[in-house]
């Protein structure tokens, strides 16, 4: 009976620490990831990551036909407001809470291609507030903080898509208001 | 989603060998396949190709393409692969570099069942 106990808290005690494994790393990873990105470059602001190559290290594998553009979030303070031109080639809008699930995505493919040549205004909320009390496209965060992150393709003649990366904003909604 | 290849039959991918990798098209927004050396970096070379994509690989009448990956420059579509810039411990990494396939907003099919989707075929070709 004894031993029937121990293998009974032996396999508790395994799958436990599985299932908890599991579930931290992504946290981990995102949280590490954050507090990087945070440090080089500030929270709520966008941030384009020049042309990936041999020596880009700021993240491994590295995807060398894309140009990125990142805003780090945090949304204590209230609301973002997110602006960018939606180019031709390949791009999208891709949203990411604090175990790295991606909760939101907009892109200029398939069944949103007539978004290219028109500018995305994207009012991002935090997890607590009334998406109802925003106009226009409103995306809710399950998290207070994440990372949006937007990918364009880099290929051949770049100067179009760097442009759009270029002259896309993230901020403070009440920045954005009172300006 | 992301497909990743380290070895062909069992055998770790090498600098001594060529290769040769098939495919056609993906349901997928936009495709890449992309060679890291073991260090999990692009690997460094004259060209500066490290991959090819959806939008710039040359493809036959019939959409299907080959990539020839080998030290040697090829005609073609051709992935160079060389020495990385990190040292890496080959106790932990016995291939010299990998492939990763990315599939960027994958169709429903793929989402269901990652194994449907009709990957690359890698063939080893000759070894030095």
């Amino acid at each position: 009976m004894k031993t029937l106990r121990w293998v009974i808290a032996i396999f508790l005690f395994g799958w436990l620490g599985q299932y908890l494994m599991a579930v931290m790393i992504p946290y981990l990873v995102m949280e590490r990831l954050y507090i990087k990105a945070a440090e080089r470059s500030g929270y709520n602001q966008l941030v384009v990551i020049s042309r990936i190559d041999e020596t880009s290290r700021w993240v491994v594998r590295p995807s060398p036909d894309l140009m990125y553009a990142s805003c780090m979030y945090n949304l204590e303070e209230g609301p973002l407001a997110i602006s960018a031109p939606v180019p031709e080639r390949y791009w999208s809008m891709q949203f990411y809470q604090m175990n790295t699930d991606n909760f939101a995505s907009i892109t200029n493919q398939r069944k949103q291609q007539s978004r290219v040549g028109t500018r995305v205004e994207v009012t991002l909320v935090g997890p607590d507030a009334s998406p109802s009390n925003y106009a226009g496209e409103v995306i809710q965060s399950p998290s207070v903080r994440g990372v949006m992150l937007m990918r364009a393709s880099g290929i051949g003649d770049d100067s179009q898509m760097l442009s759009a990366l270029k002259n896309s904003r993230c901020s403070p909604l009440n920045k954005v208001a009172s300006s | 989603m992301y497909y990743r290849l380290k070895s062909v039959s069992g055998r770790p991918l090498s600098l001594n060998c060529r290769y040769r990798i098939e495919g056609g098209e993906y349901e997928a927004n936009w495709w890449s396949i992309t060679v890291y050396g073991p260090d999990y970096f692009l690997i460094p070379n004259q060209e500066k190709r490290y991959s090819y994509n959806n939008e710039n690989i040359a493809r036959d009448d019939n959409g299907q393409w080959v990539i020839h990956m080998s030290t040697h420059k090829e005609t073609g579509n051709w992935l160079p692969v060389g020495a990385s810039v990190t040292d890496v411990d080959h106790q932990n990494s016995n291939h010299d570099f990998d492939l990763l396939l990315r599939l960027y907003t994958p169709g429903d099919t793929y989402l269901q069942n990652p194994e449907s989707a009709p990957l690359p075929t890698v063939t080893r070709e000759e070894c030095s």
